[in-house]
């Protein structure tokens, strides 16, 4: 095997092979040896001749610069090879190595995206486990506005079909810069159907829920209502919206570029938590009925409005709460709808009567006075160069049991008068106004109450007999709550059970009681109440075969002093009177007939109780 | 062709030098002499190696590209049975909300007055009794007794 050839060497080497047309002699010229000088590539300098002579020897063509040139420029370039190599080497190594998380994280970021599973709602039951809100799973329509060459033509075909404004939507569709944009939310199946079958390029569906109230307005204050992306927004909805909304999901999907799931890709995520179902405390029959008969009596009485609270005396389970929206010019009386507020426990009026009997009880409590005592009560009273009168008639001697049965105004002063201003104060905190009643329900209203160090002459006057004070429905029936309940007071429930997502069922516990006063004391003002519906003001609250306690309230709303006057009537109270099981109370704003709570709610308690009583199977008296 | 290494003859009359004799210690301890393969045998073992190599590797693509598609079937078939499944459980969903809607007071009394009843004049007539009347049965309502069962099963999700 021959050796191979340098090229390098082979180039800076003189040749040794003859020349054609030299002689020997001529070889020696360019024989290194014979060379005095070398230069770099070891290339013999001819000699140069002086002066410009057709003697000058002719250099060989690019002889001496491509011989001597060739090892630095091949030494040069690669160097540069090198340097490139190395470059790239590094690069990918720090690529690699140092950064491959970056990138991979990046790449995944391309092709990862990450989805929210929107929790299913929880539902809300009445307290025998009929829906009261559901959700039910729907379609949203959306849209690719990229995707859609024509916006108008689309709007067209999918705005008859959704409900849509055309304009409005080929506005909407014509938004070039966004990837989406919702056509419609929550729709009926059948319109997404059709709206399927138009085979509209860029129009797509996602998969929403949406809230129905199965009973339509019923209990809607009360109920509230969600926004469109299932978030509560008034009432239970909104009161206990942690417990009903779940826990969001999210999914990391890995998907082609056309948007379609890769088999083996990524498809990773935590799964939604289904909200927790409410069970109130409400009855859905009894609220339909208490709806009803208080729109009735709203429009009997042409009354602008009125509310109902129906509760269970040993629970302090609300069983029914109303609130009815009075004749207008547009539309009769109906209960009022969603987003309207919840009436008994947002509004506050001044309760007139049926405020007395905190008086007497505090009376009776710090033992001032008896069912028997006699006080000598006239007609009417200045107080401060204001004038208070009975409404109805009667001899000066009362008893304490007799001011109650009349609900004198005058008779009530006195005896508030003989408790004073800070047993009287107390006794009204004691009774829990001027603090939310603690049922939880969003926007409760305190009341108001006037502090003890700011009464001024005619307060222990006006206040004792329900006026200068205003206080939600449920406050003043859960005064009637706590004599009913043999003076303790417990506080009021709306939430029996919750349904976890797991379907468990968890009973909650009653609310929290405290005595108010002594078990003797709420005997006998149950006696005394008793004693108002059998031959007082409110004997319109009787029941055929029940016995029933209670009390009227009739407030001139301000202006006071002149007509024409305006009323807030009430009547509050329970049955059986002897072993009290229900209690409500009835508030009409404004009745216009029979202006008064012994005609106007007195009869309405008493057609909501009879039947309250008999859906809850309380055996009639003997 | 068997190739035989034959170990270089000193020339003769030289004497042997230190370095030769090394060599030649080294050439002594040489392998054994072995017996090679033919040529042509080799080439077809590895014709034959190659040919087993090929197929595995073209097996093992196939392998990949079949247990590639069977993902692909099942994932399809994962999703036409969440699918199947969400359908089902919207529709129990739809038959719980119309069932509450035709239950609701309201359907009931307008169905009442379809059928040409009337509202009677006042609430019914209590009857007295001397001790309480019984309680109703425990889960009259069928759609909490048996949502409390099937909520668990449910998709989470809307």
């Amino acid at each position: 095997m021959s050796p191979r050839r340098d090229p390098i060497a082979a180039l800076s080497r003189p040749t040794r092979r003859p020349v054609p047309g030299l002689r020997p002699a001529d070889r020696e010229v360019v024989r290194p040896a014979a060379q005095p000088e070398r230069r770099l590539g070891g290339d013999p300098e001819p000699p140069r001749p002086s002066g410009r002579g057709t003697g000058r020897p002719r250099r060989p063509p690019g002889r001496h610069r491509v011989a001597a040139a060739p090892r630095a420029r091949l030494l040069a370039i690669l160097v540069a090879i090198v340097l490139v190599y190395a470059t790239l080497g590094v690069r990918l190594v720090e690529l690699q190595a140092g950064e491959s998380g970056r990138y991979e994280r990046l790449g995944l970021d391309q092709r990862v995206s990450t989805v929210e599973l929107p929790a299913e709602r929880g539902g809300i039951f009445d307290r025998n486990g009929n829906d009261l809100a559901v959700s039910v799973g729907r379609s949203s329509i959306w849209a690719d506005p990229r995707q859609i060459t024509k916006p108008e033509a689309t709007a067209v075909r999918l705005a008859p079909l959704v409900g849509a404004d055309p304009v409005e939507l080929a506005a909407r569709l014509s938004q070039k810069q966004r990837a989406f944009v919702y056509v419609a939310r929550q729709v009926e199946d059948d319109v997404t159907d059709q709206v399927r079958a138009l085979g509209l390029r860029g129009v797509g569906f996602v998969p929403e829920s949406k809230r129905y109230y199965p009973a339509g307005s019923l209990a809607a204050p009360l109920l509230g209502f969600v926004g469109v992306d299932n978030d509560g927004l008034a009432g239970v909805e909104v009161g206990y919206e942690s417990t009903l909304a779940g826990r969001a999901g999210e999914m990391k999907v890995e998907r082609d570029p056309q948007g379609r799931d890769l088999p083996e890709g990524v498809r990773r995520g935590r799964a939604p938590e289904r909200g927790t179902d409410l069970v109130l405390t409400i009855d859905q029959s009894l609220q339909y009925e208490v709806e009803r008969v208080l729109t009735d009596e709203v429009t009997k009485t042409r009354a602008k409005g009125g509310t109902v609270v129906l509760a269970d005396v040993r629970t302090g389970d609300v069983l029914g709460m109303a609130t009815v929206d009075g004749t207008t010019a547009d539309a009769a009386a109906h209960p009022a709808p969603a987003g309207t507020p919840n009436r008994p426990l947002t509004d506050v009026f001044e309760p007139g009567s049926t405020n007395k009997v905190v008086t007497i009880a505090a009376a009776l409590e710090a033992g001032l006075v008896n069912p028997a005592t006699v006080l000598s009560v006239p007609g009417s009273l200045l107080v401060d160069g204001q004038k208070y009168e009975d409404v109805h008639t009667h001899p000066t001697a009362l008893s304490v049991a007799d001011i109650v049965r009349l609900s004198s105004n005058v008779g009530t002063i006195l005896i508030a008068r003989m408790l004073g201003r800070d047993r009287f104060d107390a006794a009204l905190h004691n009774f829990g106004f001027g603090s939310p009643t603690g049922l939880g329900f969003p926007g409760e209203a305190s009341g108001l109450l006037l502090p003890a160090d700011q009464y001024n002459s005619t307060s222990l006057a006006s206040m004792p007999i329900g006026n200068g004070i205003a206080v939600t429905a449920m406050q003043m029936l859960d005064v009637y709550l706590t004599l009913a309940n043999d003076g303790v007071a417990r506080t009021p429930r709306l939430v029996a059970a919750t349904i976890a997502a797991d379907g468990h069922r968890r009973e909650l516990a009653l609310g929290a009681s405290r005595r108010v006063v002594s078990s003797q004391t709420a005997a006998t003002m149950r006696t005394m109440l008793e004693s108002v519906v059998a031959d007082g003001t409110g004997v319109n609250a009787q029941i055929a075969g029940y016995r029933v306690a209670g009390k009227t309230g009739t407030a001139r709303k301000p202006p006071y002093e002149h007509p024409p006057y305006r009323y807030v009537t009430s009547f509050a109270g329970f049955a059986p009177a002897d072993a009290p099981r229900l209690a409500a109370i009835v508030v009409l704003d404004e009745p216009q007939v029979n202006a008064t709570g012994g005609q106007a709610a007195a009869p309405t308690f008493a057609r909501i109780m009879q039947y309250a009583l008999a859906v809850d199977r309380v055996p009639a008296g003997p | 062709m068997t190739a035989i290494a034959i170990p270089a003859r000193p020339r003769a009359g030289a004497a042997p030098s230190h370095r030769s004799r090394r060599s030649a210690d080294r050439e002594t301890r040489r392998a054994p002499l072995a017996l090679v393969e033919a040529p042509s045998r080799r080439a077809a073992k590895q014709r034959r190696r190659f040919t087993a190599l090929g197929s595995a590797a073209v097996l093992a693509v196939f392998t990949i590209v079949a247990f590639h598609a069977l993902l692909a079937q099942s994932q399809v078939a994962i999703d036409r049975l969440d699918q199947r499944t969400a359908t089902a459980e919207q529709r129990y969903e739809q038959a719980r909300y119309e069932h509450a809607v035709l239950a609701s007071p309201e359907r009931i009394v307008q169905r009442a007055a379809e059928l040409g009843l009337v509202a009677p004049a006042g609430p019914p007539t209590a009857i007295p009794v001397a001790n309480d009347l019984p309680a109703p049965p425990e889960g009259t309502s069928s759609t909490l007794h048996g949502w409390t069962e099937v909520k668990p099963t449910l998709v989470a999700a809307p």
